[in-house]
């Protein structure tokens, strides 16, 4: 009895890790039938022929945290679509199945130096596990740009990634813009002491009170990256404020427990939200109007902006600074149809 | 020796002695209630006790709530259920994966239910047929269930809204935050009707009886011919249950499932079941004071908030509370105890 019971108990825990398993399966294979991977890089060669061949291909990995998220799969495109259009570069995509998988991305690294790639992009896994990585490709001659997330040590070439404090201050900006100057403003942060979120709440909070005079900010929340924690403390923000004209919410969690809020208690029309980053609920937000604009980053311009990187220190022109602001674009309701400012929140 | 003293005094007097103490709790943590939303109306010169703002604490305690229901079943059987909080982020995400493939919703909820129900079967299945620890068994599946969840998700949230179905939209919608009656949330009428359907299962059936018993002296109640593995079982299958209710009720409230939904929400339903006088050594505890446990915290929350109270500052202020529920609970069996 008691063995067929737990017979029956492993084959439900398979059962249910199958069902994951295959949900997961059927996702991961629609994205490889949207995406086409490796063919850029066959039509990087093929150009590479057309024009004229003056000198090698140079080969370049982009090695990014996990390959099969849509983030990855759009830095991935922008920086192949550089190569294409420059010529004489191949991007190889490569990365390990998660984030989690720091030592298999410190493999990757460590066999793309002994293989003959003449640069790398990367985006590290981990802030300490990289560091020796870095400096083994740099000591065999090889150029390190890092993209998106960077490591404990500036042993790379150029970091390439969001400015968190100037992102925090766009959106600042837009939301003194969107209430007129005045009034009264609330924070809903999505955690206390992460670096992003700490850079982003400085960012805004400097803004204000340096060039805004008359905008108060009330309070500052931290939801946990928890929408429903985000709405509830949204709605008692407006509650406890009736004047309340705006409130932000610094990242994708938090933006939509706002807007959510906001809709509850309707006073969509009246407060005024601003968001970050560009999900599928902060986009349909967007369309609705609870979402009056977002900070979207700019994982496009850190592939391609990559590349260049790359070829201009293999030319001998190393970037005067190290490190460079991706920036961020602040999409609005009012901007949203212009097609190019579609193609950056779609991206 | 004295578990057995109180044990023995309690499977005597099942009416008597227990009843009372129940009571004498509840009415205890009711009191602290009415008195925080009194301190509260007064500092917020009647902000708080507007009839808007304690309908929006409704609506805020009610996942809390429901995720305590279950949890005060298995407490009351001396076991506990750490995995709850992943429950609820994968029967969200089952239910909301279902409805973006074309699933019906009615179809889609049952499938998150019949999720959680999944969930809760193998926890207990672990706890009575391997008797593996509750603690150690559900804070293993807590990561399996997290797992499971992002999994679906891949990692990302399910999003309704991107459907861009309006009548699915706006159905979902109506289940998460959607009002009746004026302005009675509707998921708050949920937490009401399964709080009553749970309450009368919990002191008025012998399946209840049997479950204060086992969370008594479970040797005792074996010996007197109770089932001690299906009841565990069924209060195990019954906090899946409840876990994933308030995950598909979460998800509709945002229209979109989250992947980390629920993280950390087991702790603030054993909070309120505790501080409404569930032991968390079993034997005693009940569904309404598990509801009065979600208000006081959610009070908290709220008024602390209306007061424009420091988030940093909040949070000790309720880990304070906390301690002081736990506390006057062992304080007081370590009581009743020695007047045995």
């Amino acid at each position: 009895m008691k063995k067929a019971l737990s017979i029956l108990l492993v084959c439900i825990l398979v059962l249910s890790m199958l069902v994951g398993c295959t949900s997961g399966g059927k996702e991961s294979g629609a994205d490889k039938e949207t995406s086409t991977p490796v063919s850029a890089g066959d039509s990087a060669r093929d150009s590479s022929g057309d024009s004229s061949g003056d000198s090698k291909v140079i080969k370049i990995a982009l090695i990014t945290k996990m390959v099969d998220s849509p983030y990855w799969q759009t830095v991935k495109r922008a920086a192949e679509e550089k190569a294409k259009e420059l010529g004489n570069v191949e991007v190889t995509h490569l990365g390990p199945p998660t984030e989690a998988d720091i030592d298999k991305q410190v493999q990757i690294v460590e066999a793309c130096i002994n293989d003959d790639y003449d640069g790398i992009i990367l985006a590290a896994c981990d802030v300490d596990a990289l560091v020796e990585p870095v400096k083994k490709a740099k000591a065999a001659g090889i150029p390190v740009v890092m993209i998106d997330s960077g490591i404990s040590e500036p042993v790379y070439d150029a970091f390439l990634a969001t400015n968190n404090v100037q992102a925090g201050a766009e959106c600042a900006k837009l939301m003194a813009e969107l209430i007129g100057g005045k009034g009264q403003v609330a924070i809903i942060n999505f955690a206390a002491g992460t670096q992003t979120a700490i850079d982003r709440e400085t960012g805004f909070t400097e803004e204000i009170k340096n060039n805004y005079p008359d905008i108060e900010i009330v309070g500052v929340q931290y939801c946990n990256s928890d929408p429903t924690v985000a709405a509830n403390q949204a709605t008692d923000f407006i509650t406890a404020f009736p004047d309340l004209k705006g409130i932000w919410g610094a990242n994708d969690q938090s933006a939509i427990g706002v807007a959510q809020a906001v809709t509850e208690q309707g006073k969509s029309e009246s407060i005024m939200v601003v968001g970050f980053d560009n999900s599928d609920d902060i986009k349909a937000g967007l369309k609705s109007g609870t979402i009056k604009g977002t900070a979207v980053q700019m994982p496009t311009l850190m592939g391609s902006r990559g590349v260049e990187i790359v070829l201009d220190i293999i030319n001998g022109n190393p970037p005067a600074e190290k490190d460079i602001d991706t920036g961020v674009t602040m999409v609005t309701t009012e901007n949203m149809n212009d097609p190019k400012i579609d193609a950056i929140l779609n991206q | 020796m004295l578990r057995g003293a109180v044990t023995s005094k309690k499977s005597v007097k099942m009416g008597g002695i227990k009843v009372k103490s129940d009571l004498f709790q509840k009415f205890l943590a009711f009191g602290v209630l009415i008195v925080l939303s009194i301190f509260f109306g007064i500092l917020t010169k009647g902000i708080f006790l507007k009839v808007d703002n304690i309908l929006t604490i409704a609506l805020h305690v009610t996942p809390y709530a429901i995720l305590g229901f279950g949890l005060t079943f298995v407490l009351i059987t001396g076991g506990t259920d750490l995995s709850a909080g992943s429950v609820l982020g994968f029967g969200g995400i089952v239910c909301a994966k279902a409805i973006t493939l074309g699933v019906s919703i009615p179809v889609s909820i049952v499938l998150g239910i019949l999720a959680g129900v999944l969930a809760g079967l193998i926890n207990g299945l672990f706890v009575t047929k391997l008797n593996v620890t509750p603690f150690i068994a559900t804070l293993g599946t807590q990561f399996a269930f997290r797992g499971l969840t992002q999994l679906v998700g891949q990692g990302k949230p399910v999003s309704i809204r991107a459907l861009g179905d309006e009548k699915i939209i706006s159905v979902f919608q109506f289940i998460g935050s959607g009002t009746i009656f004026g302005k009675v949330p509707f998921p708050t009428v949920i937490m009401i009707v399964t709080a009553i359907i749970l309450g009368i299962i919990l002191s008025k059936t012998a399946f209840g009886r049997r479950l204060y018993a086992v969370g008594s002296n479970e040797e005792a109640a074996r010996l007197s011919g109770i089932n001690v593995i299906k009841t565990k079982l069924i209060a195990y299958i019954i906090c899946g249950a409840t876990a994933s209710m308030a995950g598909i009720l979460l998800a509709a409230r945002l229209v979109s499932a989250q992947s980390n939904a629920g993280q950390g929400y087991e702790l603030e339903g054993i909070a309120a079941a505790v501080i409404g006088g569930t032991s968390v050594m079993g034997g005693e505890g009940g569904i309404l004071g598990t509801v009065i446990g979600a208000f006081v915290m959610g009070v908290l929350r709220n008024g602390l908030n209306l007061l424009k109270v420091d988030a940093f500052v909040q949070m000790v202020i309720i880990g304070i509370i906390i301690v002081l529920g736990v506390w006057y609970d062992t304080a007081r069996r370590k009581k009743q105890a020695e007047s045995v």
